[in-house]
């Protein structure tokens, strides 16, 4: 099923289908792009940031951010 | 003098590896937040001064913030005639995204591969040899924090040199 | 030789198709460390556990800076070295006598005002304490790699004024001193973020100098100080945000896996911040004893108190000698508070005014160092726009906690 990185709740894990062109070239250096797996380690609260794990790496981007990252989750 | 450029990604030992060759005291943080300006000493290689700066720590050359542009701005201007990359051993592909960059603008690298000792601890194998092959520059297994590997990474700087992305590419079968 | 440019994904393919050549990822067991790092971002479990680093770092500072200060230097300054001068140094009452030792019958070191009573009292006695204290935790918790999981769960509360998580690493920096603060604002993405960021920090945020002569003056009170002046910083940022065009991108930032600090390390950086400290902060104490004691015997501080108050006694509260206090701030806050814990001690202030006079002296026009800093940081258009949002908040929160000191009745 695909959803938005913001909507996954803390726990659930896919793989990125899609990141806006807007940030793709924002996010790339940081091993963030189309084909990765990843894993939502926590989301704070009231609008606030999510924290990813890609390939052992913790990045945190806020909610504007992870809307516009699409991913396939694994059920 | 020839110039040393150290660059890499924030957190990966940048700063205390600079303070290893230079010799100086340490003075910025290899946290993200502190080092957002670039640091310049001095060292000798086989006899000869050469100008060593340390970069702040970014994640690619098309820049996110200020940091990140004064590393950037600082590659332009100065014209090093060696760029070390600094690789965390535990983030192999994040830093050859950087590494790639700077070899698209033709800078003469030197890949420093960083916290090899926990890249160990944590199971990753990297094939040096296959990876130096296929980048066509040197690199180096480093431990800035014990000092092992700074002296074949020294003695190798002067091996740096600009490469074409296009033979990589070839090399790595694509 | 041929140069080619890739883009974005063909970047990212060449680099896939060398890691999956050279690099190959072992079955990784989580540790401890990767255990700590989940529960130190989890709003529920991540929120208590900063609050209680947050304690432990204040209850450290507190507890360092008072044993070196209050066991040390204060009995060493007060019962032996300031007699001593006081008695031994020639021409008492003169110009002379008064810029080096200043007030012959003054009972300790705050109140005597002069370079080597106060300035050195205040320069090693007080300051020096807090400052390696401050440094030695703030470098740990840098080294372990606590503070960008620190922006994540604070970052909430600072998008609201247009910043994002980030920001809290200068605001801690600032804590220690606001001009290497300044500089750290370039983490910040955009023009406008930057901007306010370095003005907020100018104008609310008191420096570990500063806070370590309050913590000796008025331990029970700098709590509520720093909150009030927090509380300046967040209103204030909420305004700015909306006013100052331009974009306030959200965080975006790498969460390093923790690490064990090594000693040495942490002890060469703490020494190193510490001693590039004294460097700065030692000559303009002293400096600036000599500059407001010569204002002083000039009559210049007499006048200007004069003529400011009215101000100072309606709107703010606090008697006019405070002014004399504001002229040192703008070479060091330290040294300024520490005069205004003279003239309490000296019976000239209560302790509401004296509440009142070191907010005002922390909102007050930068000390010298940062203000030059803001100027290299930010030209001279940005420099004059933080000067206007400083004297707007002086006003605004000086007036502000005059009436919050009267309706307390402190």
């Amino acid at each position: 099923m695909k959803k938005k990185l913001s909507d996954m709740k803390p726990g659930e894990k896919g793989r990125i289908v899609e990141i806006d062109s807007s940030i793709r070239a924002s996010v790339a250096g940081m091993g963030i792009r189309t084909g990765e797996e990843l894993k939502v380690a926590a989301e704070q609260p009231i609008g606030g940031p999510v924290v990813i794990v890609v390939r052992g790496r913790e990045t945190s981007l806020g909610k504007g951010l992870a809307r516009s990252i699409i991913v396939e989750c694994e059920k | 003098m020839k110039k040393i450029f150290l660059a890499g990604n924030p957190n990966v030992g940048k700063s205390v590896l600079f303070n290893r060759l230079s010799g100086a005291r340490a003075t910025v943080s290899n946290y993200p937040g502190t080092t957002v300006d670039f640091t310049k000493s001095r060292m000798r290689i086989a006899g000869k001064e050469y100008e060593i700066v340390d970069l702040p720590g970014a994640f690619s050359l098309e820049p996110k913030d200020k940091a990140e542009e004064v590393a950037r701005d600082m590659l332009k201007k100065e014209k090093p005639d060696a760029v070390v990359s600094v690789i965390d051993a535990t983030a192999v592909e994040r830093g050859l995204y950087l590494t790639l960059e700077l070899i698209e603008k033709g800078y003469p690298i030197v890949v420093a591969l960083n916290m090899s000792d926990v890249a160990r601890d944590r199971k990753i194998k990297i094939d040096v040899r296959k990876l130096e092959e296929i980048l066509g520059v040197p690199v180096v297994e480093t431990v800035a924090t014990t000092g092992s590997g700074l002296k074949e990474l020294v003695s190798r700087i002067e091996e740096a040199k600009p490469v074409d992305v296009g033979a990589i590419k070839q090399r790595a079968g694509r | 030789m041929p140069r080619t440019s890739l883009s974005v994904d063909e970047r990212w393919k060449l680099i896939d198709s060398i890691s999956k050549q050279v690099v190959l990822r072992g079955k990784y067991k989580h540790t401890l460390k990767d255990v700590i790092s989940d529960l130190s971002v989890r709003p529920m479990t991540g929120i208590p556990l900063a609050l209680a680093v947050l304690f432990g770092f204040w209850a450290f500072f507190g507890a360092f800076a008072g044993f070196f200060t209050d066991g040390f230097a204060v009995p060493a300054f007060d019962d032996h070295f300031l007699p001593a001068i006081q008695r031994a140094f020639p021409g008492e009452g003169g110009p002379l006598y008064w810029i080096f030792v200043g007030d012959p019958g003054a009972p300790s070191c705050f109140e005597a005002f002069g370079v080597l009573t106060s300035g050195l009292f205040v320069a090693f006695g007080v300051v020096l304490p807090a400052i390696v204290a401050f440094y030695l935790v703030l470098t740990i918790l840098e080294d372990t790699g606590y503070l960008p999981r620190l922006a994540v769960l604070v970052d909430t509360v600072f998008h609201k004024i247009g910043l994002h998580g980030f920001a809290i690493v200068p605001t801690i920096l600032s804590l220690g001193c606001n001009v290497p603060a300044v500089a750290a604002s370039r983490v910040l993405e955009t023009k406008k973020q930057r901007f306010m960021m370095m003005s907020l920090l100018a104008v609310f945020i008191p420096c570990g100098a500063q806070i370590g002569v309050m913590e000796e003056l008025l331990p029970e009170y700098v709590p509520a100080i720093l909150a009030f002046l927090f509380f300046g910083y967040f209103v204030t940022g909420a305004v700015l945000s909306r006013l100052i065009p331009g974009r306030s991108p959200e965080i975006l930032i790498d969460v390093p896996p923790y690490r064990s600090p090594i000693m040495k390390n942490v002890a060469t950086k703490t020494w190193a911040r510490v001693s590039g400290f004294i460097k700065m902060a030692v000559p303009a104490v002293l400096g600036g004893i000599v500059v407001v004691n010569l204002l002083y015997l000039l009559g210049v501080i007499d006048w200007l108190a004069d003529a400011l108050e009215p101000i100072f006694v309606v709107w703010f509260g606090v008697p006019a000698v405070t002014v004399g206090a504001l002229v040192m701030a703008f070479l060091r806050k330290d040294m300024a508070v520490g005069m205004l814990g003279g003239m309490a001690a000296a019976g000239l202030l209560t302790t509401g005014e004296l509440i009142t006079s070191v907010v005002l002296v922390s909102i007050y026009f930068p000390c010298l160092a940062t203000f030059i800093m803001l100027w290299k940081e930010g030209g001279v258009r940005d420099l004059l726009k933080s000067l206007a949002i400083l004297t707007v908040s002086f006003f605004v929160f000086g007036g502000l906690m005059h009436g919050i000191v009267a309706l307390a009745g402190v």
